[in-house]
């Protein structure tokens, strides 16, 4: 892929950014202007799950299980405490990926300038790197606090379910809706690379330096 | 550094100037200037090579350490 191709989609992506995060602040601003509540969506897994017993079509014998273990809790609550989260939310993490791609836009400049090993790009690259883990520390920032701030304006207990945090003990006898976080790694995992690569991006750059004193 | 470039002192025995070393050897009159004065952080053999074989000369006659 051309630096030409590469500048464009991180233009598309800039603008993206830019247009989410300011459409979900105004989401968040106009639900805190009304007074309406903030809704959120939040997937549930449920324990222990109903489970349906599978025939087979000819043998009429069990051939397997329905198993209902997952379910979606839509809320319209949470009150200010928790759009305020949600502002932070998309400030902190709409902030990181702009930051983040207004860095790759200027090392794409700077490689189509033909100087990649500069400092310039070393600092940029380590910036990448920390906000790409920054973002992945408060993404399991975001799983562990905002569910039991939504939570905490309703009943736990709905019908035969009792509605709990991602990381909460569980009721005995009672079948839990448990928020169903996934602590992901992705993001720390590209982080660490891109930090990897600024030190290799240091070394070319120290060579370089070194090359162009040596006649 | 304790690394001394003499080339202004060879060039001076052969009676040489530097633009017309720098043509003979091939580098920039300013590569050879940033050398002549020790602004440089080393010396690539091709160009010790010419240098020598231009001011007939041995390196050490152009590169003398001299601890600080």
């Amino acid at each position: 892929m051309s630096l030409r191709t590469v500048r464009a989609l991180l233009w598309c992506a800039i603008t993206l950014v830019c247009a989410g995060s300011l459409f979900g602040l105004a989401i968040v601003a106009q639900g805190a202007a009304t007074g309406s509540a903030a809704q959120t969506t939040l997937p549930l897994r449920i324990e222990p799950a109903e489970a349906e017993p599978v025939m087979g079509r000819t043998t009429g014998r069990p051939a397997g299980q329905l198993v209902l273990d997952h379910g979606t809790l839509k809320l319209h609550t949470g009150g200010a405490a928790y759009a305020s989260l949600q502002a932070v939310d998309i400030l902190v993490t709409g902030a990181l990926w702009l930051l983040i791609l207004i860095k790759i836009l200027q090392l794409a400049n700077q490689f189509a300038s033909g100087q990649p090993f500069e400092p310039q790009s070393v600092r940029r690259l380590r910036f990448v790197g920390w906000s790409l883990i920054a973002l992945n520390v408060w993404a399991w920032i975001r799983l562990i606090a905002l569910p039991p701030v939504a939570l905490a304006g309703i009943d736990p207990v709905v019908g035969k379910y009792h509605v709990l945090p991602s990381i909460a003990a569980s009721v005995e006898g009672a079948r839990n809706a448990r928020v169903d976080s996934t602590y992901g790694i992705s993001l720390l995992a590209v982080g660490l690379l891109v930090l990897v690569l600024a030190q290799a991006f240091r070394i070319g750059a120290d060579l370089r330096e070194d090359n162009e004193a040596i006649v | 550094m304790a690394i001394i470039v003499n080339i202004d002192v060879m060039l001076a025995k052969r009676k040489m100037s530097v633009s017309a070393l720098a043509d003979t050897v091939g580098i920039s009159l300013t590569n050879l200037s940033l050398l002549k004065t020790g602004k440089v952080k080393g010396v690539r053999f091709g160009t010790l090579d010419g240098i020598c074989e231009a001011l007939d000369c041995q390196p050490g006659d152009i590169l003398e350490y001299r601890p600080d």
